[in-house]
């Protein structure tokens, strides 16, 4: 029945607390009076009954213990205590609470990002146990490599260790409805894909895709809401995809969005042109497998079995084969990327330091309070108040502050969350998810709490010994401000560090010359429905190129198939060129192989150093001839003019397999990022290669519009699309880049400012108590120089030595962060100078003005204060 | 709720309060005082505010009831009686009581 006892006194409290105290209070009477009848004094008597029972206090308290209501009647006695001795110092407690709010909000932000991206289960049916296969070159090094449908069907069978496989293929093509094209990115899917997810579809039904004509769609619920304004009656509707009628079956839940958030709608993959090709040939690429770990299959066996099922693969068909690997990677690492979880972990690390700064300044603060409440405390524990009962007062106080601190927070990490999610490169998943759900309040209330007892615990444990060991344990407590200063200058020189090397990496980045022009220059995307043959659509193109020609502000424009190649690091080799033997493997460089029309290299403002551009005169029936950039003719020709040169490239290209000819060599541009150095580039003409040149470049003053008109009168099928200035583009590129620095540089800033804070707040207290010493000094004729330099001495003896623990640390930091680094070393000189002087300064003039604020000690006053 | 079978002190004073309600009945704190006092021949000196923490546990643990009633000296005074399960635990506490000393016993004969 204790559950009922506790329960029952819950509902009658002061009645308990009453009784407790009437019944101590008739032991003692009790006691005294049978000491009086045995002779005893009145005094003696009540003097001994007290004696014998123990501090009466004491007991009392403990018996509190045992009654929760009183434990809670406790708490909510010490947070009012609390409240109350936190507005009595409004200074203190607002700098404080400040520290903590500027800090939590910025922890909170980011756990926020964090948990919507990597935390949240992502919305598949276990979706830890799915895992996806990439195709392996050994040859070339690719690792991300589509396997074909034949291939794919061998693992279906072969398979102990999955089931429900499926395939996929990322597709881009045109959508027209009601009339109104566009362009879209989907998947096309051959397996069971639906079944394997695990998710059913809001509206009508998803397909079996093995099914042999499947001219059906499953919409995307963003695209059912964006297109068709979440109506419950475009099922059966028709849409044209990819110039093929298709039919509307059903609508996927929000959220579902594999293999990205850019994937608007399913296909089955005998939906896409050339399936029957891709269906039977082995050596065509379809895409990444798909499948799910059978209930008694772990990873490990997977990975096994994947080994053993690719090597029986490649001496099966060696032919299609004998190169080729597979790796497995699961879900959610393929959704979150190498980068993401690389770049919140940075920035969590980052956060955490800037929280524990404030930690520190905070504890400080309680530190120097402690000190002055010294009286205070004494009194109490004279009073009878326990130990341990003064510390839990104190910590009360400590998780009050945190707790305020992290509600005051919480504005501050909604406004973060919003910057966060506005600057962020496109490429994080999910980030638009990132919202203050209960579960990020819940860790904001735990992290307030855990941030209290941090910063709470050792000052109350130290106070609360003041009124034991006077002398010493003040001393010890100053020792431990001090040791906090340094954490903090500690950590803020990692950060400074960290987020200086970043900054400096930037600007190397963006000082390096793309290769090309990027002002007044307009990039596109121009597509035609792939449904169109192959020439006509190469005609439009070279219609595109004379009609945007003839605007008036057009001063050049050009195109081509591909533009840039950010993330690919495999590599290539020709398979033959004139007059040279044979690249061995070892020798293969990036390489990229594209066809341009128009007058690519001078719109982009790309100097010819040899040879010719293209004319007129390169046609199909004429030699086929390519334009080489100077990596390439360094890797291939070096110290010889390739002009005139033959080639033969990865495919049979010409009229029968003749050799390609070297017509001129152009600079080099940076196609692989800026931070890559450029890679052997050849270029084709369109006039030679059919190939679709979509990316449009335009040396031009004209706008958007101009150009839309004139490409939208082409074809009733042409979409532009991504219109945006050329620099603007390379911004994009660097978005990444520049979201890390950014928000680097602004916990940097934060921990540099709190820092700033503490070693004013550490000073002003140190001066403030030793005004009777210099006092004393002055007195005795000490100079105003003099006590300044005492006083700065004293500061930044500390400031010195947690730059140089901070500085061997951010070594360590900056190793971590090796990757991140263009041009500038992890140890760089330039950086740790600069960071040393900028503490150095804001330390100076945090020490300075208390330091001045000590000289102004007038001796007479300050020898009779105290 | 703290276990403390294995807590001798602690477990001790459970012993000797359990042991004098069910000898004596229902009496208050300060009679249970005094009750150990005398029959131990004033070898046992409880330290006197420690009873009421161990009252007030044992009350919640269902070992003891308690109620208000009259003292001798006519004041009201908080009256505790010993329950069925506070019997049991008194058994199982005077086992591994006996089983202790003997075991002290032995060893202090043997060594």
């Amino acid at each position: 029945m204790a559950w009922f006892n506790r329960l029952a006194n819950l509902l009658r409290p002061t009645r308990v607390s009453n009784e407790i105290q009437e019944e101590l209070r008739y032991h003692i009477d009790a006691r005294t009076v049978d000491n009086i009848a045995a002779g005893m004094s009145r005094e003696d008597a009540r003097r001994d009954a007290v004696r014998r029972f123990g501090s009466a206090t004491l007991a009392r308290e403990r018996s509190y213990e045992t009654e929760i209501f009183l434990w809670l009647e406790t708490i909510v006695h010490d947070l009012r205590y609390g409240a109350r001795s936190l507005c009595s110092n409004p200074l203190v407690s607002t700098v404080a609470i400040l520290s903590i709010a500027l800090a939590m909000g910025a922890s909170t932000a980011i756990f926020s990002v964090v948990h919507a991206v990597l935390l949240n289960a992502l919305p598949y049916q276990d979706p830890d146990r799915i895992v996806i296969l990439w195709g392996t070159d050994k040859v070339n090094n690719s690792i991300e490599n589509n396997t074909s449908v034949p291939n794919f069907e061998d693992w279906r069978k072969r398979t102990q260790t999955l089931e429900n496989l499926a395939i996929y293929r990322e597709v881009e093509a045109s959508f027209t409805r009601n009339g109104t094209a566009d362009w879209i990115e989907y998947a096309a899917v051959y397996g069971n894909f639906f079944g394997l997810m695990g998710r059913a579809p809001v509206l009508g039904r998803t397909f079996s895709t093995d099914e042999p004509d499947g001219h059906q769609v499953v919409l995307s619920y963003q695209l059912w809401q964006t297109r068709f304004g979440g109506s419950s009656h475009v099922l059966g509707k028709t849409v044209e995809l990819n110039g093929l009628t298709s039919q509307i079956v059903g609508v996927m839940p929000q959220g579902f969005a594999f293999p990205s958030e850019k994937t608007l709608l399913w296909t089955p993959a005998s939906a896409i042109p050339a399936w029957q090709i891709r269906r039977s040939g082995r050596n065509h690429g379809f895409g990444p497998i798909l499948g799910r770990l059978r209930p008694d299959a772990t990873l490990d066996q997977v990975r096994a079995e994947v080994e053993v099922i690719s090597q029986g693969l490649a001496a099966q068909y060696p032919g299609d084969n004998a190169d080729r690997g597979m790796r497995l990677v699961p879900l959610a690492a393929q959704i979150h990327g190498k980068t993401v979880p690389f770049t919140l972990a940075v920035l969590s690390g980052a956060v955490l330091l800037v929280l524990l700064i404030a930690c520190a300044n905070v504890a400080n603060l309680l530190l120097a309070r402690g000190a002055v409440r010294r009286q205070e405390i004494v009194v109490r524990s004279a009073l009878g108040a326990s130990n341990r009962r003064i510390v839990r007062q104190l910590v009360t106080e400590s998780l009050l502050l945190a707790c305020i601190g992290g509600a005051l927070g919480l504005p501050f990490a909604a406004l973060g969350i919003r910057a966060i999610v506005a600057l962020a490169p496109h490429s994080i998943a999910r980030l638009g998810e990132a919202r203050l759900d209960v579960s990020v309040l819940l860790f904001s209330l735990g992290l307030s709490l855990a941030t209290g007892l941090l910063f709470g615990l050792a000052p109350a444990m130290r106070i609360s010994q003041i009124s034991n060991q006077r002398n010493n344990s003040a001393t010890q407590s100053q020792g431990m401000r001090r040791a906090f200063l340094v954490a903090q200058v500690v950590f803020t020189v990692v950060l400074l560090t960290g987020a200086g090397l970043l900054i400096r990496s930037f600007f190397a980045i963006q000082s390096v010359d793309p290769g090309f022009r990027t002002s007044r220059v307009l990039a596109g995307t121009l597509r035609f429905s792939s449904a169109l043959p192959p020439d006509r659509r190469a005609a439009l193109y070279s219609d595109a190129m004379t009609r945007i020609g003839n605007l008036r502000e057009v001063k050049a424009v050009g195109a081509i198939s591909t533009m840039f190649s950010l993330d690919d690091e495999a590599k290539f080799g020709l398979r033959a060129v004139e007059g040279r033997p044979l690249d061995s493997r070892q020798q293969w460089t990036p390489m990229m192989w594209a066809t341009i029309s128009g007058d690519y290299f001078q719109a982009l403002g790309i100097p010819l150093l040899k040879g010719r551009f293209f004319n007129d005169a390169d046609t199909k029936n004429t030699t086929p001839v390519v334009i080489i950039n100077e990596t390439m003719a360094r890797r291939y020709w070096p110290g010889i003019d390739p002009i005139g040169k033959g080639i033969k490239g990865f495919d049979a290209r010409g009229h029968n397999d003749d050799w390609v000819r070297v017509i001129g060599v152009v600079k080099d541009m940076h196609t692989s990022g800026l931070e890559r150095s450029p890679i052997a580039q050849i270029y084709e003409t369109q006039a030679q290669a059919l190939e679709d040149t979509e990316n449009l470049v335009v040396y031009t003053e004209a706008s958007v519009s101009d150009l839309r008109d004139a490409t939208d009168s082409l074809d009733r099928s042409a979409v532009l699309t991504d219109v945006t200035a050329m620099s603007t583009r390379l911004e994009e590129q660097n978005a990444p880049r520049r979201f890390q620095t950014l928000l680097l540089s602004l916990f940097a800033a934060l921990a540099l400012g709190l820092a700033g804070a503490g070693i004013f707040a550490m000073m002003h207290y140190i001066v403030a108590q030793r005004t009777r010493e210099i006092g004393i000094r002055m007195a005795l004729g000490a100079s105003r120089a003099a006590v300044v330099g005492m006083v700065l001495h004293e500061g930044l003896v500390l400031v010195a030595a947690g730059c140089g623990i901070g500085l061997a640390g951010s070594l360590l930091f900056s190793r971590f962060i090796h990757n991140l680094l263009f041009e500038v070393g992890p140890g760089d000189p330039a950086t740790l100078s600069a960071v040393s002087l900028l503490l150095a300064g804001i330390a100076l003039l945090a020490c300075y003005i208390p330091a001045r604020r000590a000289t102004r000690v007038d001796p007479v006053i300050a020898l009779r204060c105290d | 709720m703290r276990k403390h079978t294995n807590d001798r002190l602690q477990g001790t004073l459970d012993l000797l309060v359990l042991k004098t309600l069910a000898s004596s009945g229902r009496m208050h704190g300060y009679g249970i005082t005094l009750h150990i006092e005398k029959t131990s021949g004033e070898i046992l000196r409880l330290e006197e505010g420690s009873l009421y923490p161990a009252l007030h546990r044992m009350t919640q643990s269902g070992w003891l009831r308690s109620e208000w009633g009259v003292s001798e000296n006519n004041r009201r005074a908080r009256y505790y009686f010993i329950t069925a399960m506070g019997r049991k635990q008194l058994a199982d506490e005077e086992k591994s009581w006996a089983a202790l000393t003997g075991a002290v016993a032995r060893v202090l004969q043997f060594s």
